[in-house]
């Protein structure tokens, strides 16, 4: 995935504790700052604990999905690792 | 393409595959009570590209990003559909990705001065922005922010309280007012406002943004940061968005400047 950066001080902290907001940014570059989901994007599994963030960041889940659109678009892969024992409601 | 991912084990976020692979790059992390891991860019078989600590300025993980997509002409190469974008958009994206002269370019004439206008505020050439936004450009969100980035907070709140309900910054344009009014010292109006927005706009960029300035806004001068709780809503210390608290660095726009 192209790496889409939005300079505009949107900068969201979601609920992603110490992601930096600037990698949130995949918002589509516009004078306006584009409304972020009031939903979980469809590429977040229905159980997976990131259905919760709202950043607008198109994650694309799990590693091996990860790894093979990369391959395939021949892009980087953006690894955020955390590790607080993430619950499924997002807490930990 | 982003992956998130737990490093804890048995965790709903945990992923296997992803963490032998982080920790052949980083064996610390392989273990128990590992210290808090950078954010990592691979390519798409794995090896490491470039890394970063999770804690970086987002000017640091900006430069990380520019230097990640500028160092491959496949990824800062305009594709097909960001062509069809707007002036404005595509003016934006070269920006992002540090092509400064191609997006000036792109706007270079008079009907695209607000678009300019922005490139020119993020470049630190105020006087420039101003000139750029002219009289007959109708935008006070733009106008008010480029005073905030500016320092001029007295002349931003004059310029952002002006900003519309239906006007598509709103959100920005409060989230800044209540900037300008913390930089000048009224830190009860500034909470007032972040506090606005994020009733008004809910789950939204500038509700986080409001969120993180508001949690950062109580910490006493001199003080520790502010405690966050776990202990729920009842406790009275949730944020506004109900977050237990903020860790990591402090929003930078109510760092002290005038």
């Amino acid at each position: 995935m192209r790496l889409k950066i939005a300079l505009d001080t949107v900068l969201l902290v979601g609920r992603l504790v110490g992601l930096p907001a600037v990698l949130a940014l995949v918002l589509a570059p516009s004078i306006q700052a584009e409304e972020p989901p009031s939903k979980p994007l469809p590429t977040v599994p229905d159980d997976h604990p990131v259905r919760l963030d709202r950043t607008g960041i198109r994650w694309v889940l799990p590693y091996e999905r990860t790894q093979a659109t990369a391959r395939k678009t021949n892009h980087p892969m953006l690894i955020k690792a955390v590790a607080f024992g993430t619950t499924k409601s997002g807490c930990w | 393409m982003p992956l998130y991912f737990d490093l804890g084990r048995g965790s709903p976020a945990g992923d296997a595959a992803a963490k032998k692979v982080i920790a052949a790059i980083d064996p610390r992390l392989a273990g128990q009570r590992v210290p808090t891991p950078d954010v990592f860019i691979l390519d798409p078989d794995g090896k490491l590209i470039d890394r970063t600590s999770n804690y970086a300025s987002e000017a640091k993980y900006l430069a990380l990003l520019r230097k990640v997509v500028g160092a491959s002409k496949a990824l800062s190469a305009e594709t097909e559909a960001e062509a069809k974008r707007s002036i404005a958009e595509r003016s934006w994206l070269r920006y992002c990705i540090g092509d400064t002269e191609a997006a000036m370019k792109l706007v270079a004439a008079e009907k695209d001065s607000l678009a300019r206008a922005r490139i020119l505020r993020w470049e630190r050439k105020f006087e420039d922005a101003r000139k750029a936004l002219g009289k007959h450009v109708d935008s006070f969100a733009e106008r008010g922010v480029l005073e905030v980035f500016a320092a001029k907070y007295a002349e931003a709140s004059a310029l952002l309280t002006k900003v519309g309900a239906k006007d598509p910054r709103h959100a920005e344009a409060q989230y800044f007012l209540g900037v300008a009014r913390f930089q000048q010292g009224k830190t009860k109006d500034a909470q007032g406002v972040w506090n606005g927005v994020i009733k008004t706009y809910g789950e939204n960029a500038w509700s986080y943004r409001s969120d993180w300035a508001l949690q950062n806004s109580k910490a006493k001068p001199g003080g520790g940061p502010v405690r966050f709780t776990t202990t729920g809503k009842k406790s009275g210390r949730n944020s506004g968005l109900g977050r237990h608290g903020y860790m990591g660095r402090k929003n930078p726009d109510l760092l002290r400047r005038s």
